[in-house]
């Protein structure tokens, strides 16, 4: 590893600037806090006793259903989407995921801020709603579950469209005509071909999803309402005005074993699917 | 079909946006009501002097952790690339990428303040570097699937010795990588938010631009909110048409 | 001149050339020749200067090159890709390899010139190497080759890439470049056509080790060992089953009277296609029956199979186009007793 010495600046500085702070959360999750906020130095497991309380368990419990869905979500809206462009003439196709990316690359805190404009009760789709007369007051869809997930939905549908559109256009079109040749209609064919085969992009875009959502701050934060919605930020609220870091570390490291697990689980799909 | 579901998911995409974009037009200034065009809420935020301060922050971050993670992310990507790679390295390069903003941010602040680090811009450009210089590696290792490394050879063969096979050779067939993966970075600092939130300090002397607009929207939304939300997108926009032209367009040396 | 002397590399456990020594003369063209993962391209690479050899000694005119590195070796290797710098166009990419000579600018235009047209480039001097065909690219990562007038220029699967009427264009320009420049040329390849029709001699290589060196007709027609003879043109191999003194002895009981035992514990016996003839001559003294159950047409010469109770496998034959077979017919074939050799 160090014979290679044009690694070593980078390796370097992602060691000592990532690797080494995590070890530091890593042994401060066994302590606990002191009396001024601070760290007490005396080795015990109550952070992560503490954690899988149902007051914390909860939050642990709807991170992992909010991210779940907008992962969902987002791939049974980003698969068709991904399909069609691939349908596309080929001249297009590169514009037409250009343009599903372009919103991607804007500022997240403001991307989010423009559903708080939407949703809110006097805003555009609440006016919306009724004006066509489907309800008669405004209905709150701000500060709920549901916004949440439009939230996360709406920043990473279009990386999930690009991952699924990266492994539909590297399928064999002849495979698909073939299956159709073979007599497969167009849903055995999807069902038993398409899918299966593009599963790798499906995934990648479900896991990435998964993992940004699960961990995520600041669309609980902003669409969510500021109450403890996702564990993202309850370890916010800890570093910064409970002042419990031990605890704040310990919750951070189970996130981070959550989303390591699926990276693996995912690896390990994808290892199997080879063979 | 196909067109009208194309259509409604670039909608979803872009009318969010759209509204934004209009409402730094609406003279009322209220998101429910249209009172007229004006281009009033302009004014008021090129008056907004912590704008400027932070905007001004938000630009040494962003161009000092771009210019050295560009530095250690070629670096990193041509060793990656061109000697031998394991899995060791392949995670470190990776990590940086997945793991939770939130997560990077207090462990940042936790190394800092054990090593009583004064934390400031400087400490942010640090922390951005990490995340930057995967980036970057990430980007220029896609433009070496480009090519093929015979060149590297061929040149060693035709008497270019290592460094002005380098130069000749692999430096500018990597450079529209560099270019785009150090405008990615460039953006992604530009727009980041926990981690220099965590590792800025107390005061508000080095508070950068999403920092502002973090306060802006969650403590008290002013409508000068939605000019300034109109031209970051804009100026986001911007630098990615120029990093497409840089990897797809034409070679430049 | 150059000579290899045992060379070995390996790769972990695994030897991918096992000391292997051979000589090539100035000027000639030289094939190696061996299935794919012989160990054909890193001997290659080991000459180049790609790879370090674990064992053994390279001279080149008598001076010592084992351990050169690829940009003092003078040596060239033309990759099977090309590899053409691709942010350069042709002109550059030729004159490369003498701006590293440090030559004066005029000289290194005029070789280049003179370079581009004895490669017939001229007129592409300012295109980039995506905008050029598959054959031009092989013409310019020839001539970048060329310009450094090396001692001696090696060739990895120089036509693998092509398709097949450019194959035999290239093949005729690639011999006629060797006269005219006069330096070695080592080529590498799988393909036994390429190597016959080109090379003054071949090497035959398998599992990293020398099977056999000589010219193309030596090497066709006394083949050294049954790789060699399986490997190198169409045989018909009849399985031993009975050998008394020198005689063979057939499925249906006839034989044949070897002329030349000349293995220990032979396996089998073979005979080339286009030794199997329809008619008898002077020199045919072996006989056999057989029926048509296939015809193979290529246009000139067609390929026959033959089904004979002389062999369990069917038997291949060539025929001239102007030969009338028909299709389930019984035939009498004749060969020469000197054309069966013993493997």
């Amino acid at each position: 590893m160090f014979k290679n010495k044009l690694v070593l600046p980078g390796l370097t500085w992602i060691s000592l600037f990532l690797l080494i702070p995590c070890i530091i959360i890593f042994t401060y999750s066994f302590f606990e806090r002191g009396v001024y906020g601070g760290i007490e130095y005396n080795f015990n497991l109550e952070n992560y006793v503490r954690s899988f309380k149902w007051t914390y368990f909860k939050i642990l419990l709807t991170s992992g259903q909010i991210a779940f869905l907008a992962a969902s979500i987002s791939v049974l809206i980003a698969f068709p989407a991904a399909y069609c462009i691939t349908k596309a003439n080929p001249k297009y196709q590169i514009l037409l995921l250009f343009f599903m990316m372009l919103p991607f690359w804007s500022n997240y805190l403001i991307r989010t801020y423009s559903w708080m404009v939407l949703l809110n009760n006097q805003g555009l789709i609440n006016n919306l709603l009724i004006y066509i007369g489907l309800i008669d007051e405004p209905i709150r869809l701000l500060y709920t579950k549901f916004s949440v997930i439009v939230g996360l939905v709406y920043n990473y549908l279009p990386f999930v469209v690009l991952s699924i559109y990266a492994s539909l256009s590297t399928m064999n079109k002849e495979i698909i005509e073939a299956s159709e040749d073979l007599g497969g209609n167009f849903f055995d064919t999807l069902i038993r071909v398409i899918i299966p085969l593009s599963l790798p992009g499906i995934l990648a875009g479900f896991i990435f999803v998964f993992v940004l959502s699960v961990g995520n701050f600041i669309t609980p934060d902003l669409l969510g309402g500021g109450k403890f919605l996702m564990i993202g930020n309850l370890i916010y609220d800890q570093f910064l005005s409970a002042r419990d870091w031990p605890f704040g570390s310990s919750l951070s490291l189970i996130l981070v074993t959550i989303m390591l697990s699926l990276l693996f689980i995912q690896s390990l799909i994808l290892a199997r699917k080879k063979l | 079909m196909k067109k009208i579901y194309l259509c409604i998911v670039f909608c979803f995409l872009y009318i969010p946006i759209l509204t934004l974009i209009t409402l730094s037009f609406n003279k009322s200034g209220l998101p429910t009501s249209w009172g007229g065009f004006s281009i009033n809420w302009y004014y008021e935020l090129f008056e907004n002097q912590k704008i400027f301060k932070a905007l001004f922050n938000t630009i040494i971050v962003a161009f000092f952790s771009t210019i050295i993670a560009g530095l250690l992310g070629t670096l990193l990507a041509m060793g990656m690339e061109l000697r031998k790679s394991n899995k060791y390295i392949e995670a470190t390069a990776f990590i940086p990428m997945i793991i939770p903003d939130i997560v990077m941010a207090i462990s940042l602040l936790s190394f800092f303040t054990l090593l009583q680090f004064t934390l400031g811009l400087h400490s942010i450009i640090i922390s951005h570097v990490v995340f930057n210089t995967a980036f970057v590696c990430a980007v220029v290792r896609t433009r070496f699937k480009y090519f093929d490394h015979n060149v590297i050879e061929a040149s060693y063969d035709l008497g270019g010795k290592h460094i002005i096979t380098f130069i000749k050779i692999t430096l500018p067939i990597i450079l529209p990588g560099v270019i785009a993966g150090s405008l990615l970075s460039f953006t992604l600092s530009f727009d980041e938010f926990i981690i220099a939130f965590f590792t800025s300090g107390a005061g508000s002397s080095s508070t950068t631009l999403p920092m502002l607009i973090y306060s802006m929207i969650r403590f008290g939304v002013t409508p000068e909110i939605n000019a300034l939300s109109t031209f970051i997108i804009l100026f986001s926009f911007t630098i990615v048409f120029i990093s497409q032209r840089a990897v797809k367009g034409k070679l430049l040396i | 001149m150059i000579e290899v002397k045992s060379i070995t590399k390996k790769f972990g456990n695994l030897f991918a050339v096992k000391d292997f020594s051979i000589g090539i003369n100035h000027g000639e063209f030289f094939a190696l020749l061996g299935p794919s993962g012989c160990g054909k391209t890193t001997l290659l690479r080991v000459i180049s200067g790609f790879e370090l050899a674990d064992g053994g000694n390279i001279f080149l005119d008598k001076e010592n090159i084992t351990n050169l590195k690829p940009f003092v070796r003078p040596t060239n290797l033309m990759f099977q890709s090309y590899a053409l710098f691709p942010h350069y166009n042709v002109f550059k990419n030729i004159a490369y390899g003498l701006e590293r000579e440090k030559l004066e600018k005029q000289e290194i235009s005029i070789r280049v010139n003179e370079i581009i047209c004895k490669t017939n480039l001229t007129g592409l001097e300012e295109r980039y190497p995506d905008q050029l065909s598959g054959g031009q690219k092989q013409r310019v990562a020839l001539a970048r080759c060329l310009v450094k007038k090396p001692k001696v220029l090696l060739l990895d699967e120089p036509l693998t890439a092509l398709d097949k009427n450019l194959k035999e264009k290239m093949k005729i320009e690639l011999k006629n470049l060797q006269k005219q420049f006069g330096i070695t040329f080592i080529i590498v390849t799988h393909d036994q056509d390429e190597a016959l029709a080109l090379a003054d001699r071949v090497a035959v290589m398998n599992e990293g080790q020398l099977v056999q060196v000589g010219t193309p007709k030596e090497i066709y027609s006394k083949p050294k060992n049954l790789f060699v003879a399986e490997f190198i043109g169409k045989m018909n191999f009849f399985q031993k089953l009975k050998i008394e003194g020198n005689n063979f002895y057939f499925q249906d009981n006839s034989f044949i009277t070897l002329l030349e035992n000349n293995f220990e514990n032979p396996q089998c016996v073979g005979i080339r296609p286009e030794d199997i003839l329809l008619k008898a001559n002077g020199n045919t003294n072996y006989k056999f029956e057989g029926k048509i159950i296939d015809i193979i047409y290529h246009g000139q010469e067609n390929e026959v199979i033959i089904n004979s109770k002389i062999s369990e496998e069917p038997i291949l034959i060539k025929c001239h186009k102007n030969q009338e077979l028909i299709l389930n017919t019984n035939i009498s074939l004749y060969c020469a007793l000197s054309s069966f050799r013993l493997y």
